[in-house]
């Protein structure tokens, strides 16, 4: 039932949730080349979708947080509501590792 | 003056009574929860003559202010057992308040076999033997009493499940559309089934409308309300445009989607079900993504749904009915919902309660997961005939659970737990556990803050601050229920700073009086505590506080967390 993320063109065992991002990093170190990109993905919601996409693969630079990915979707900050990282609650000044998978939220509600 | 209609099943007399002195300052839950503890035995039978059917509309009903025509019915609770109050939108409620009605109470219980509808008018109630529409459905009750009494008139109606004084038997409004809006919690339909009356009808002629203590202050909060409601990205925007069912991909996303009955935290295909996905829907068949459960609603987070032909399928589509046939019976079909949808309004059954409860069947083995076809047949021939499997089924999800020997059976006080799963989002599991209604979300909204990000955060995969949070919430609730408003209209409250006063100003204006935001909460923590009592005094005890062992010992993924709150915790809950 799960989503995994995996990052096919590599055939990499890297199934987002199941591994710690620690346990990611060194499943990477093992299997690759030191990169210059990690694989992310990135998936809105609501209006965000509008003229964007639903779910996207990125490869992101190490060391890049949530706010620079939504600053490149050009994203109003102010309008998010909630931002989810492998279904965690985080802020944009949260890092990412490699195989996250960044939900982005505008600020939604219903009951 | 408002007066109260007073109606003895037993005898078939009616009374119109003055509003005793300390009934005056209620409305809604406040009013309803107040008469049911004070002439309710609370150890009587829910279904025998000693229990009342009680509708209040809210404090504020029949004004201009917005989102205000909500209707409460209570009694005692034939699923629960407990009190219950049971919110609806609908065009009664403005009715009732337009009328002069402050509250109407049905009591006893008629000796022979014979069925009744109730007329009520300003002037009174008159009751009379009704033949032709038993057995019919909720949509055939609507279209022929418009037919008989115009096409204005409000309806009060229970279907065959209500009949049957089935235990999932909802009471279905009217909307402004001759639609159907629900009271669905609790069993509220079959204490009208008990009482052996099939509908109610309601004749606003010459209502002699409200009269507001203070226009001018009314006009200026009002106003404030209003702006408050559309300024605030949830209820101006979000609910119009996606409606509650925007809530599959966030909850889905934060792994608290409870699927296949509570065994795992996400439904893959939810995008198919999701708010998104049905208003791209709507749109492209030509139905209404916003639409109002009442007049004066500027929420609109209903709509109506049509089919791929462009035919009216159902409307006021929800999340927790998308989510309970959606991810827990696994049906990832966004059209069969909608068609399920349509019969359980049509049958009369709480769409919350029958989704888990076919859940519950579907592990039982009865049908299979994803089975929609399945479902409606439950419901068209065996919920609606009665017929043995019918009547398990229709007792609700913990009546299957019994009767088939499982375990996984999410229940708070015999009453479904709906669409948010306790383990990962605890601060709902709080409400739960400690809802004087038995498992219900709306008591106190969580959600809110440990995801949607509303009034703050709370981490809702972390203990602390959840009990708080949850008290905090069940109060201004009740507080709100008592109002006639929408429970929405928390978004903005949460948030926006002139909201709440404004909602207060307005209370202060329409009777002339000059209740503090203190008063109010003291009004939200009264109505809690003799609700609590009403519940001690028929046998409930902390112990009943409690979720089904299945959440401490089954761990949900995807973060494979369990509940874990001891006993000592829930109950501080009281603790005020």
């Amino acid at each position: 039932m799960l989503e995994l993320s995996l990052p096919a063109r590599r055939g990499l065992p890297c199934h987002a949730g199941d591994f710690s991002p620690r346990a990611q990093q060194l499943i990477l170190s093992h299997y690759l080349e030191p990169e210059l990109t990690m694989e992310c993905t990135v998936k809105l919601f609501a209006n965000f979708r509008l003229g964007r996409f639903k779910v996207e693969k990125f490869d992101l630079e190490p060391g890049s947080t949530c706010r620079d990915v939504v600053k490149s979707l050009s994203i109003d900050e102010a309008e998010i509501g909630v931002l989810l990282i492998n279904g965690r609650h985080v802020t944009l000044e949260q890092a990412l590792q490699p195989c996250d998978i960044l939900a982005i939220f505008p600020l939604v509600g219903g009951g | 003056m408002d007066k109260i209609f007073r109606i003895n099943m037993t005898d078939l007399s009616t009374k119109v009574e003055d509003v005793p002195a300390d009934w005056a300052g209620l409305g809604g839950r406040g009013l309803t929860s107040t008469i049911v503890s004070q002439e309710v035995p609370p150890t009587c039978h829910p279904l025998g003559p000693s229990n009342k059917l009680v509708f209040a509309p809210g404090l504020l009903s029949g004004t201009a202010a917005a989102n205000s025509g909500r209707l409460s019915a209570g009694a005692k609770s034939p699923l629960t057992g407990t009190i219950k109050e049971s919110n609806a939108g609908g065009t009664s409620a403005q009715l009732f308040a337009r009328m002069g009605i402050k509250a109407i109470i049905i009591e006893g219980m008629p000796a022979g076999d014979a069925w009744y509808n109730l007329h009520i008018t300003k002037d009174g109630v008159t009751i009379q033997e009704e033949k032709e529409l038993l057995g019919k459905g909720n949509f055939a009750v609507i279209e022929a009493v418009e037919q008989r009494l115009g096409k204005k008139i409000g309806v009060l109606t229970i279907g065959p499940a209500g009949e049957q004084r089935m235990t999932m038997a909802n009471i279905s409004v009217k909307d402004p559309d001759s639609k159907i809006r629900s009271h669905g919690r609790g069993g509220l339909g079959a204490v009208m089934g008990s009482k052996r009356i099939k509908f109610i009808s309601v004749d606003g002629t010459d209502a002699p409308g409200i009269v507001i203590a203070d226009p001018e202050k009314f006009k200026v909060a009002a106003r404030t309300f209003s702006k408050a409601l559309l300024d605030h990205p949830v209820s101006g925007e979000g609910l119009p445009t996606y409606g509650t069912n925007v809530l599959v991909n966030i909850i889905n996303e934060s792994g608290g989607f409870p699927t296949q009955n509570f065994k795992y935290g996400q439904f893959e295909p939810h995008d198919k079900i999701s708010g998104e996905t049905m208003q791209e829907t709507i749109v492209a068949r030509g139905g209404k993504f916003k639409h109002g459960c009442h007049a004066g609603c500027i929420i609109q987070c209903s709509q109506v749904y049509h089919d791929k032909d462009g035919k009216y399928l159902t409307s006021g589509f929800e999340y927790e009915t998308i989510w309970g046939l959606g991810a827990d019976c696994c049906i990832d079909d966004l059209d069969a919902i909608a068609e399920i949808d349509n019969i359980m309004d049509d049958v009369g059954v709480d769409s919350i309660e029958t989704a888990v409860t076919m859940a519950v069947a579907m592990e039982a083995g009865v049908i299979k997961f994803g089975d929609a076809q399945g479902i409606k047949r439950l419901l068209r021939e065996d919920v609606t005939n009665g017929t043995a499997l019918g009547r398990i089924i229709g007792n609700g999800t913990a009546s299957v659970g019994s009767a088939y020997g499982l375990t996984r059976v999410p229940v708070v006080k015999n009453q479904a737990i709906p669409a948010y799963d306790p383990r990962a989002i605890k601060g709902i599991g709080i409400t739960y556990a400690t809802s004087t209604m038995g498992a219900d979300h709306t008591a106190g909204y969580c959600i809110a803050t440990n995801i949607l990000g509303v009034g703050g955060h709370v981490d809702p995969l972390k203990k602390e601050g959840q009990v708080e949070l949850s008290r905090n919430l069940q109060i201004a609730t009740a507080a709100v229920d008592s109002t006639g408003m929408c429970i929405f209209v928390a978004f903005p409250a949460l948030d926006i700073p002139e909201c709440l006063p404004a909602l207060i100003d307005m209370i202060n204006a329409r009777f002339g009086i000059s209740l503090t935001g203190d008063d109010v909460t003291n009004l939200g923590k009264h109505i809690l505590k003799i609700e609590r009592q009403f519940n001690i005094a028929a046998g409930f005890n902390s112990s009943h506080d409690r979720l089904p062992e299945f959440f401490k010992t089954e761990q949900l993924p995807p973060h494979n967390v369990v509940w874990d709150f001891s006993d000592e915790e829930i109950d501080e809950f009281w603790n005020f």
